[in-house]
């Protein structure tokens, strides 16, 4: 993976050049959407009532069309995490490519548990082995890599949320802007 | 919750991997992003590196509490620390141990000038939770660094001279840690420079070659007083570029810059530099390198501590030379009559050349311009460490080692060189010039002139 970092300003006219939204009320554009199931670093974050952060690594994210985001996630790693959830806390994820660090942040004010559909499975073995890759692709170590992505099928659970905001988080000058539809 | 403490898990603060960290805005809404340093400080204390003004950062000076997720990169072990924000420090030790690390990190992540150390965020460690997670067994280590500390310690105690001490310790760091690239630099109180005294493992020595205080880990280590240390080569702290963008500046073509080089790998990819620190003061650095990047992780640092602490220590109990009066004159030797060398002097930096060749600068240089003054005037030889302390014409800094120091450089200079002068100890605080050829001894006021980089 020869080529540079990304950049905000990369985002920026991304999501400016492809306005095609995945639905009409989501800001989520397609290419967005694409990216964000390209087999990539997803993470998420809640905070509790009295304001305490709790993070926690995903392991796929699915996108159908009506702007709905699913995130797939191991349930015995992510156990008080999903208590916040279950009080109606908002949610934050995080998805970036490692090689080339382009981030994006989505953001809704709350997500419903769900269960693992069968269409999940292969959908979380392709991203979780792109992930795999892209790791391996940036030098380090294959067991670490293939270890960093490991799941038991019957453990993963899904979160799903409506992103009402997103963000650029790709380091430069820029991030932390608002992608405005 | 377990009772696990940081100090078990700093393999996951290495930077192998990115972290997750979590923060909070005042109205409660989370915010996340992989993070690629979480700095050990203590067992109740890790540093987060503060390198852009973002939401991140406005939810921490908002709310003061974080959750970072680590991962082991040997067992895969996953925790979670709830973190409370203290303070941001932007100088200091811990600082510019952050920085030096950071700047591997982003060199290894195609990020160099973007990722750039504004503060290092301390937080204290509310909690550790042991996520679960698929993990494989704890390998068996390849060596047991404690024993490996005592025994070296336990070699290095029974010496008493300067030179020997040195040239031991990079010898315990290869026997014994597996190091095989290593060097010990001694700092001139002076010039605030640090030049090479011994070194293992390279083609030539570089006894004598010099790293500015601040220059590279070895230079930051000296002057923060910290271990410094560097899992992926970053140009930021390469050695050899600041000496000649310096010399370029002045106008100084590079070819007449009496400089030793450097001896350093050609391409290291890990770096570690600890302070040889004794009596309150930095006397020196013990340097190592690997082409094997995160060779250095922080029980190496902990165990080479020990061994420049334990230096150190030594250092300062070296004894000192016996109290004699210098020796009578002994009959003038006749000097070899087949073989002439010019020792030229350079007063205005107290560089020495033998012919055309740069031979040394500074106090080494005096101190061997002082000798062979002196046996061209009597024809003395032998001398004693005592009459070159009370010469203030030496300009000697002010502690013992350093003269110690420079006898021991001059000593491995002249004899790395091949050169018809040695210095051979002859007994406690006594030595001997040995002369192989007939010496013409030119004293030039101006400066150094002709082209005088070092071969050796």
């Amino acid at each position: 993976m020869s080529q540079g970092p990304a950049s905000p300003a990369d985002d920026l006219s991304a999501y400016q050049g492809h306005n095609d939204r995945i639905a009409a009320d989501s800001p989520l554009s397609v290419e967005l959407a694409a990216f964000m199931q390209s087999g990539i670093s997803v993470i998420l974050a809640v905070v509790t009532a009295d304001l305490q952060p709790i993070s926690g690594f995903a392991l796929a994210c699915r996108i159908d069309d009506t702007g709905t985001v699913r995130v797939l996630l191991r349930k015995p790693a992510n156990a008080a995490l999903m208590n916040v959830v279950a009080q109606g806390r908002p949610v934050a994820v995080t998805v970036s490519r490692p090689h080339d660090h382009r981030s994006i942040q989505v953001k809704a004010a709350a997500a419903r548990i769900a269960t693992v559909r069968p269409d999940d499975l292969p959908e979380i073995a392709r991203q979780t082995a792109g992930m795999r890759d892209e790791l391996i692709g940036c030098a380090f170590d294959p067991l670490l890599s293939a270890a960093y992505v490991a799941y038991e099928p019957g453990e993963v659970v899904a979160l799903e949320l409506k992103p009402d905001r997103i963000f650029i988080q790709t380091p430069g000058p820029g991030a932390g802007s608002e992608l405005v539809p | 919750m377990t009772t696990v403490t940081l100090d078990v898990l700093r393999r996951s603060l290495e930077g192998v991997m990115p972290s997750v960290m979590a923060t909070s805005s005042q109205d409660g809404t989370p915010n996340v992003s992989m993070i690629s340093q979480v700095h050990y400080v203590d067992r109740d204390h890790v540093a987060l590196s503060y390198q852009f003004f973002n939401k991140t950062r406005q939810n921490l000076l908002a709310t003061r509490r974080a959750s970072v997720t680590i991962i082991d990169p040997v067992t895969y072990a996953r925790h979670r620390l709830a973190l409370d924000y203290i303070e941001t420090r932007t100088e200091g030790p811990l600082f510019e141990s952050m920085k030096a690390k950071l700047a591997g990190i982003a060199s290894h992540a195609g990020m160099a000038g973007v990722f750039r150390l504004l503060g290092s965020d301390v937080f204290k460690v509310r909690s550790i939770e042991l996520i679960p997670s698929l993990t494989v067994p704890e390998p068996t280590p390849e060596r047991d660094l404690l024993s490996v500390v005592r025994r070296s310690c336990a070699e290095l105690s029974g010496i008493g001279e300067l030179g020997e001490l040195l040239d031991l310790a990079l010898d315990c760091l290869e026997r014994r840690f597996e190091i095989r690239h290593s060097m010990a630099l001694m700092l001139d109180p002076d010039t605030q420079r640090l030049y090479t005294l011994a070194s293992r493992g390279y083609a030539r020595s570089g006894v004598g070659s010099e790293v500015a205080l601040g220059e590279g880990v070895i230079g930051v280590a000296a002057r923060e007083r910290t271990p410094i240390r560097i899992g992926h080569m970053t140009s930021e702290y390469r050695y050899g570029a600041a000496v000649r963008d310096t010399a370029r500046r002045f106008g100084v073509d590079e070819g007449q810059i009496t400089e030793i080089p450097f001896p350093g790998l050609a391409a290291p990819s890990s770096q570690i530099a600890v302070p040889i620190v004794g009596g309150g003061r930095t006397l020196g650095v013990l340097f190592a390198e690997s082409e094997e990047t995160m060779r250095f992780g922080y029980d190496d640092e902990d165990a080479l501590a020990l061994v420049a602490g334990h230096l150190g220590t030594l250092i300062m109990l070296l004894p000192p030379e016996e109290s004699i009066a210098p020796p009578p004159a002994p009959e003038p030797e006749p000097a070899p009559a087949d073989a002439a060398v010019t020792v030229r002097h350079y007063v205005s930096d107290d560089s020495v050349f033998l012919d055309h060749d740069y031979l040394i600068k500074g106090v080494a240089g005096a101190i061997l311009w002082r000798l062979v003054r002196e046996y061209a005037k009597s024809g003395r030889t032998d001398f004693t460490t005592r009459e070159l302390r009370l010469d203030r014409t030496l300009r000697l800094p002010e502690f013992a080692e350093n003269l110690d120091a420079r006898l021991v450089l001059l000593r491995k200079r002249l004899d790395e060189r091949g050169a018809c002068i040695r210095i051979e100890k002859c007994g406690r605080g006594r030595f001997r010039l040995v002369l192989g050829a007939r010496l013409v001894l030119e004293e030039i006021s101006g400066e150094p002139a002709e082209p005088h980089l070092a071969n050796t």
